[in-house]
């Protein structure tokens, strides 16, 4: 039997010790997962960005020298199109388990996303006026921790998977950090989440796949790679 | 809220599972160790209470009997309280010197704790210097007695546990309780090579009758007379020991109905004991026990009380919310395709980190529990749920128990229940 108070308090201090490794050990296998996520998330945004820009001078020279630019763009819109949704998959799954300590570098790739997302929207516009409307475009406004959004969400995706030639961009409703939202809000006329802008038209409220694929307007001209 | 109560409940647990390891580390060639045979031989009376048992009292009896402790030395009493079936009948046909029966009749609806009233009643017939306070369907190895009697030469000793094991389990409520048996008996051992154990089974206990006399018999307010006597002869510097090899096999609770109304009872006792002896809790003069084994005994359920509603209150909105999911677009939920790094990204690792190394302390605490308590190891998957799911439950119920207390439920035996 073991009275020894001194030897207690060395067992107490050693188990409180290791305990504290573990917990510590746990931290910082967290920390680095996030902080190797919000890195890779990064470079891929970075990407992304730098694609969106070489789309925009590519644009720029065809227009100015000549060549296939509807052929070239099809092919750039696919590309960002898959980019834009593994981005947001990533960011939503990053944001569902950060930690405290990452709210600035959650806040900073939220706000890319979201103006990668609006520099897309632009440019299927203007993609539009040269080739014609080869695309569906859906603008969904979502709201965080709402159950009606979430449920929108997996229905598009689901939209999505059934026509290829749809392009989701998800914009969070309540994002006032950046103004551009704003302007987007006010120029569909949205009022509240969920809401789905199809082709121009704003569908306020949760909305049936049904519902969303009346306004689709290129169902059997599937183009997209 | 909830993120900070589950860290804090692993934190606590997790540290007292290294703490445990860490005694077995140091002390493991010990725990397992019995005293030798002497001269001390003292008379030992084994003191049982007996509420309808006919059904198993005959064993019982036959067990004790079968003890290899001189018969000279040990006299045996049964409290026959109130029984309405055949265990007088079943105790008289059992033809020895050493048996006596005690008939008593008392008006239940006003006692608490009528197992604790009834050994209060025979305790003055008892004449051996150790009394034994066993359950009715206790069945006893017959060298229990002997490993434990030289414990009580050091004239401090007030009490000292066995070994409880269930009795041939058959249902996974029995298999659960069977590997909650052996580590709970596994950790008091542990407890008792560092001088603070404080939890005893009810089951088969051996008290110094001086010691018993002292502190005043077992208190029949209190759902657990077993916990509040030890806590009471710590108090007044008794010591607590136990023994692994002195081996009972007792039944489980077979039905969910038995097996709730046990653990509801033992939890109330909990609160009610530490209430009681609270002037214990953070006192200098009861040492290791008073300053840490107690209070964290005492925190590890107001803790889990938190953090189990918590978890409950979000897992009812979660289902609510899944529910709503489901039913709006289930289809298109399932289709959607969750990818390995997603799923990787998902993981809370600040968590995950310590629940695995939790569950592998707990593994590792169990696997010595069999080795020490010489367990061949067997059902794996209760093994498996037990050191998951059925401490969920085992930790729901201190919510359940704080909520009886709380809306003030009688706090009463059911008579149909067995002890």
């Amino acid at each position: 039997m073991v009275d020894d108070t001194k030897y207690k308090q060395y067992l107490f201090v050693t188990s409180l010790i290791i305990t504290v490794v573990v917990f510590c050990a746990g931290t910082a296998l967290g920390w680095t997962l996030d902080n190797f996520k919000a890195n890779s998330l990064l470079d891929v945004v970075k990407q992304n960005d730098l694609n969106a820009e070489s789309f925009a001078l590519e644009s720029s020279f065809i227009q100015g020298f000549g060549g296939d630019y509807c052929t070239i763009l099809d092919e750039r819109v696919a590309n960002l199109q898959r980019n834009i949704i593994t981005t947001g998959k990533d960011l939503s799954s990053y944001g569902g388990n950060r930690k405290t300590l990452q709210e600035s570098d959650f806040d900073y790739l939220k706000r890319k996303y979201f103006l990668l997302e609006a520099r897309f929207l632009l440019l299927l516009q203007n993609m539009e006026k040269s080739c014609g409307n080869k695309y569906d475009v859906a603008v969904f406004f979502y709201k965080i921790d709402d159950a009606s959004s979430l449920v929108q969400g997996y229905a598009l995706d689901e939209l999505r998977r059934n026509h290829s030639n749809l392009i989701v961009l998800s914009f969070d409703k309540d994002y006032v950090d950046e103004p551009l939202i704003g302007v987007l809000l006010s120029m569909y006329h949205v009022t509240d989440a969920p809401s789905v802008v199809v082709n121009g038209k704003t569908l306020t409220g949760y909305s049936y796949p049904e519902q969303i694929e009346k306004f689709l307007g290129n169902k059997v001209n599937s183009t997209s790679s | 809220m909830l993120e900070i109560l589950v860290y804090v409940v692993s934190f606590v647990s997790l540290f007292l599972a290294i703490f445990w390891i860490s005694v077995l580390f140091f002390e493991g060639k010990k725990i397992d160790e019995n005293l030798p045979d002497s001269n001390y031989v003292p008379t030992v009376t084994m003191l049982i209470p007996a509420y309808n048992e006919a059904e198993t009292i005959g064993s019982t009896l036959k067990s004790l009997l079968a003890m290899n402790y001189p018969k000279d030395k040990l006299d045996i009493i049964v409290v026959a309280n109130n029984c309405i079936d055949d265990t007088a009948d079943e105790v008289r046909k059992i033809e020895s010197d050493n048996i006596k029966l005690i008939e008593v009749s008392f008006d239940k609806s006003k006692i608490v704790n009528c197992k604790a009233h009834a050994q209060n009643l025979a305790l003055p017939y008892a004449k051996g210097e150790l009394v034994t306070v066993m359950d009715a369907d206790a069945i006893v190895q017959e060298n229990a007695l002997k490993l434990i009697v030289p414990i009580f030469q050091d004239e401090n000793i007030g009490l000292v546990a066995s070994s409880v094991k269930i009795k041939d389990p058959k249902s996974l409520l029995e298999k659960l309780q069977w590997f909650e048996f052996l580590s709970a008996t596994f950790i008091r051992r542990l407890m008792a090579s560092f001088s603070v154990l404080f939890m005893t089974s009810g089951a088969f206990n051996v008290y110094r009758k001086s010691a018993l006399e002292m502190v005043g018999g077992f208190d029949n307010t209190t759902l657990t007379e077993d916990l509040d006597i030890a806590l009471h002869l710590l108090q007044n510097f008794k010591k607590v020991q136990s023994n692994l090899d002195a081996v009972i096999h007792v039944r489980g609770m077979k039905s969910f109905k038995s097996f709730h109304a046990q653990r509801v009872r033992w939890n109330r006792g909990f609160f009610a004991a530490m209430l009681k002896y609270k002037d214990m809790i953070f006192n200098k003069r009861y040492g290791f026990l008073g300053q840490f084994m107690i209070p964290i005994f005492f925190a590890v359920p107001i803790l889990l009380v938190g953090a189990v509603s918590s978890i409950m209150y979000s897992l009812a909105a979660n289902l609510y919310k899944g529910l709503a999911i489901l039913t709006e677009a289930g289809r298109y939920f399932m289709n959607t395709p969750t990818s390995l790094q997603q799923s990787v990204w998902t993981t809370n690792m600040q968590m995950l980190v310590p629940t695995i190394f939790l569950i592998l302390c707990g593994s590792f605490i169990l696997f010595n529990a069999h080795k020490y308590l010489k367990e061949t190891p067997k059902y794996p998957i209760a093994g498996l749920l037990f050191l998951t799911v059925y401490q969920f439950v085992l930790s729901a119920y201190w919510l359940v128990a704080l909520c009886y207390e709380l809306f003030g439920a009688k706090k009463i035996w059911r008579y149909e229940q067995r002890w």
